[in-house]
């Protein structure tokens, strides 16, 4: 029987880590998985380099983004819940004060109570993205939805959309945000940035050539957060741009302009 | 890549808890990668577990209190096993009742008997 050694065991920590799968509930269990699986690729007769690409192919690609999705909507519902009591105690002691006001003036005309509360919870809480990642008019060459997948030739969900645009293009963050990650899948995104922008939305940044922001930076709406490239699963440099509202990954035109 | 393979679809999903339970209850103690293998195996190739439905799945069914779990050293790394409690070993009795009489209404559904 085939057991990885130490380095062996490191590189594979470090792939996990590059993921983002190094921390959380599942961690130690997709380590040993992941080894089993490269160890038993060994067991046929390859070299633990050629055992791991195998293994990541079937690995990384949808089962690597299932996980993390997992993770991501179960911490962002206990925020969102957190958030929502918060707010509706905020909104109950609002009344309560505006409806003391409102006897002590009872001559004067009413406050607009009622308006309050949707104003605050806006200001609060939405802070979708509003302009293009990218200036000037920038060609969408492949919408959001159902298409044939350029490279694999089948009919595929397209999580995105693409924008055609040389090499280098500076690529904008489209609000004011927290970069959530910085990561690299050479199969899938290439070099990538999500912006954690609020309690409902994230953006996600693909294919770059270059990223200048790290994990827990603070960036604007309108800052330059990296360039266009061709860095992943790719045949020719284009920004591949997402939206991500409540984890569900929505038309990214609808959020273009303000 | 997977063409007569099943992978965890929406059937599969549905059907996973009654899959684990009855696993460990066949097998005693395992750990997640040995159910992929074993699922595979015992389906002839036609399921195939995926890792992002699997260990939610296992963490849901401990919470719950249906399995219990045991960490062991391999080398340098830890592997957890995963056992049936006694109420696990129930809620199996029951899952697999309650999925065997959904296969028999179905059955029923899709191959109606002419009327008479």
């Amino acid at each position: 029987m085939i057991q990885l050694n130490e380095q062996q065991l490191f590189s594979i920590e470090k792939i996990l880590e590059e993921q983002g799968l190094h921390d959380g509930p599942l961690k130690e269990e997709l380590l040993d998985h992941l080894c089993c699986q490269v160890e038993q690729a060994m067991e046929g007769g390859i070299l633990f380099h050629q055992a791991l690409r195998q293994s990541l192919d079937t690995f990384q690609e949808d089962e690597m983004k299932e996980l993390q999705q997992h993770f991501l909507n179960n911490s962002n519902q206990k925020r969102s819940i957190m958030m929502k009591v918060s707010l509706f105690a905020l909104s109950v002691l609002l009344l309560v004060v505006i409806s003391f006001n409102h006897h002590e003036t009872l001559d004067q005309a009413p406050p607009p109570d009622h308006e309050l509360v949707p104003i605050i919870s806006h200001v609060l809480l939405a802070d979708p993205p509003t302009i293009s990642p990218l200036k000037g008019d920038a060609k969408i060459t492949s919408g959001f939805g159902m298409r044939l997948h350029p490279i694999h030739k089948v009919k595929k969900q397209h999580k995105g959309i693409d924008f055609k645009a040389a090499m280098g293009t500076p690529v904008y963050a489209t609000s004011d945000g927290v970069v959530k990650k910085v990561g690299i899948m050479p199969k899938g995104y290439g070099q990538h940035i999500i912006i954690e922008h609020d309690d409902h939305f994230k953006t996600l940044y693909a294919q770059l050539s270059k990223m200048d922001v790290k994990v827990g930076d603070e960036v604007k709406r309108g800052d330059q957060i990296g360039a266009v490239g061709s860095s992943g699963m790719s045949t020719a440099p284009h920004l591949h741009y997402e939206v991500i509202k409540d984890g569900v990954r929505v038309d990214p035109e609808e959020y273009l302009r303000p | 890549m997977y063409i007569c393979r099943m992978k965890t679809n929406e059937l599969l999903r549905g059907t996973l808890k009654t899959i684990i339970l009855n696993l460990l209850a066949e097998h005693g103690r395992m750990y997640g990668y040995e159910m992929v293998q074993k699922v595979r195996e015992q389906s002839a190739g036609a399921f195939e577990l995926t890792e992002g439905a699997l260990y939610p799945a296992l963490h849901k069914l401990e919470a719950e209190g249906l399995l219990i779990t045991e960490k062991e050293m391999i080398g340098k790394r830890v592997r957890k096993y995963y056992r049936l409690t006694p109420v696990g070993t129930e809620a199996r009795v029951d899952k697999v009742h309650e999925f065997k009489k959904f296969v028999q209404a179905m059955q029923l559904l899709l191959n109606p008997k002419p009327a008479t």
